[in-house]
């Protein structure tokens, strides 16, 4: 009986003993499940910080390597429970935690700096739009440059639909595409404007020279200021009446010919008052466009190649009745509601000086940006 | 020899209890997989995106717990089933609820435009009747860029609508709108000036 107790014993220690070292020695490892845990909520809490939109690459990475994490996992679970090793699981998913705390972090940052910034820029944008659209309302711009001025409008009203949803990027994306269209129609109508006004302070001169005639002659003076779209009405040096005026359609500028449908700038008089049946436009006060200036500059650019040899320098420049329509719609004319060239035309005698400007004001006192 | 069977016996229900509490959920992960693709598939991601990803979410929690439950010697995973048939169920409400929210969007898109296409007719004839002279009608192109800008912008929401992008449309819409509302304060000012 003894013996066979110690044989019992003898087949315990040399079966069970090694197997019991061997279990010790490559006890099964533990999954690393606390670090797949933390990734999966690291990715989650990136996404709820819209890293995916703010930083793709950074939050693509993180999701590749929590996959990888889990792929190892279950490549490791495939093998007996001896044999498995979770290192390449769990370096990946503490990667992923790593690349997700990354880009949570930025996108958070980048989140409320665009969200600021986009604020600002929409604020800033309507403003500049609202200052411009007189500007771009009333200038005779080519129809690409109104296409522009419009899509604008367009795109700043997406990207105010896009932020108004928390859609950053996108709004900001809109925003971008808003200022392009804008500063292209804003460049062209300040190109146009700048050049415009390089006679501001000859106007001005004049303009002060009209007025102390008007002065010194105890007369009338009539001045038109095209870009504001008023004309002045003086009796010995101070304004008496002051009247909205329409002009040509291509009002910019100086005319160059007949058919330009721009308004003459320069000093002129009045040398014939029409009514009844003389003129269809209610009343109105013929000038005496052109002028000696006017034949020269005509003459100059001719010879510059600036108008055609067979251009015609035009005439019949009246200021009449007919206006208030709220467009410029003359040939080239000066147009008053009917109710105030009945006033003019009572007041003005013949040969009352008219002085037609681009501006009395410089440019800048109109910007407001 | 009794009492050796009887331990015997005892060990095997001891092992049969261990691995019956470790059989991994797979028909019930394969029926929550599934009904969240669908999801995605009727576009919850985009309608309803809040609730999707936090069902997605949910979902790839009870897959890593399961996953890392597969390592373990003794597996027990609990309550993972019965988590799976609820994303499942919750899934399928989703893409249910998905039908009627994209109606919801598409409706809204659809009386808009139909708003703007009105405004649209309006504002045509309203140019129509704006101030006009000898060159009246060229002085207005510059209001007429704004209508076409207003109806190109219109084509684009009806061809999302086509698409069945319904949001994109919707956003469409609005902006179309804001621009075909501005257009007809402009004329009707016009207008009144002349009265």
């Amino acid at each position: 009986m003894v013996l066979k107790r110690k044989k019992v014993a003898f087949v315990l220690i040399l079966f069970f003993v090694p197997g019991i070292c061997f279990i010790l020695l490559n006890l099964p490892q533990k999954p690393p499940s606390e670090k797949i845990k933390t990734a999966l909520k690291s990715l989650a809490d990136a996404r709820k910080s819209k890293a995916h939109i703010y930083f793709p690459k950074l939050f693509q990475d993180s999701e590749k390597l929590y996959k990888s994490a889990m792929y190892h996992l279950r490549v490791q679970n495939e093998k007996s429970i001896f044999k498995r090793q979770f290192f390449l699981s769990e370096f990946s998913a503490t990667f992923s935690i790593y690349f997700a705390n990354k880009a949570k972090k930025q996108a958070v940052i980048i989140s409320k700096d665009l969200k600021a910034s986009v604020k600002s820029g929409i604020r800033g944008l309507k403003d500049e739009l609202n200052t411009f659209d007189p500007f771009i309302r009333k200038l005779p711009v080519p129809e690409k440059i109104r296409k522009e001025f419009s899509h604008a409008v367009l795109f700043l009203s997406e990207s105010d639909i896009a932020y108004k949803k928390s859609e950053y990027l996108n709004s900001h994306n809109k925003l971008d595409k808003a200022y392009n269209c804008y500063t292209k129609a804003f460049e062209y109508t300040d190109s146009i404007l700048s050049e415009y006004f390089t006679n501001i302070e000859e106007w001005q001169r004049l303009s002060e020279k009209a007025i102390n005639k008007s002065r010194k002659n105890k007369s009338y003076v009539l001045i038109i200021d095209k870009f504001s779209h008023q004309g002045m009405l003086y009796f010995k040096g101070n304004i008496k009446r002051t009247y909205t005026v329409e002009l040509g359609r291509n009002w910019i500028g100086n005319k160059l010919y007949s058919g330009d449908k721009a308004t003459p700038e320069g000093e002129y008089k009045i040398i014939g008052k029409k009514n009844g049946n003389s003129t269809k436009y209610h009343k109105a006060l013929l000038i005496n466009y052109p002028n000696e200036n006017d034949h020269q500059r005509f003459k100059l650019n001719i010879r510059n190649g600036i108008i055609k040899k067979s251009d015609q320098i035009g005439g019949s420049i009246e200021i009449h009745g007919g206006g208030g329509k709220g467009v410029d719609w003359t040939d080239g004319c000066v147009a008053l509601t009917n109710k105030d060239v009945d006033n003019l035309f009572n007041l003005v005698p013949s040969g009352t000086p008219v002085l037609i400007v681009g501006s009395l004001k410089n440019l800048d006192s109109y910007y407001n940006f | 020899m009794k009492k050796n069977l009887l331990i015997g016996l005892a060990t095997l229900s001891f092992v049969l209890v261990l691995t019956s509490c470790g059989k991994v959920p797979q028909t019930e992960i394969d029926a929550a997989t599934a009904a969240l693709d669908a999801a995605k598939t009727a576009q919850a991601d985009a309608y309803l995106p809040e609730q999707f990803v936090a069902l997605q979410d949910s979902l790839n929690a009870i897959l890593a717990t399961i996953e890392t439950e597969k390592s373990k010697m003794f597996k027990n995973f609990g309550d993972a089933p019965a988590k799976l048939s609820g994303i499942a169920e919750q899934a399928q409400q989703i893409a249910g609820q998905v039908e009627a929210k994209k109606a919801e969007v598409k409706s809204q898109a659809d009386t808009l435009m139909v708003q703007v296409k009105l405004l649209s007719t309006e504002n045509s004839k309203l140019v129509i009747k704006a101030p006009k002279g000898k060159e009246g009608a060229a002085a207005l192109d510059l209001i007429k860029t704004d209508i076409a800008t207003a109806d190109s912008t219109l084509s684009e929401a009806s061809a999302l609508i086509a698409k069945g992008d319904f949001i994109q449309a919707l956003d469409k819409a609005k902006s179309a709108n804001d621009i075909s509302l501005k257009v007809n304060g402009e004329l009707k000012g016009a207008i009144d000036k002349t009265k």
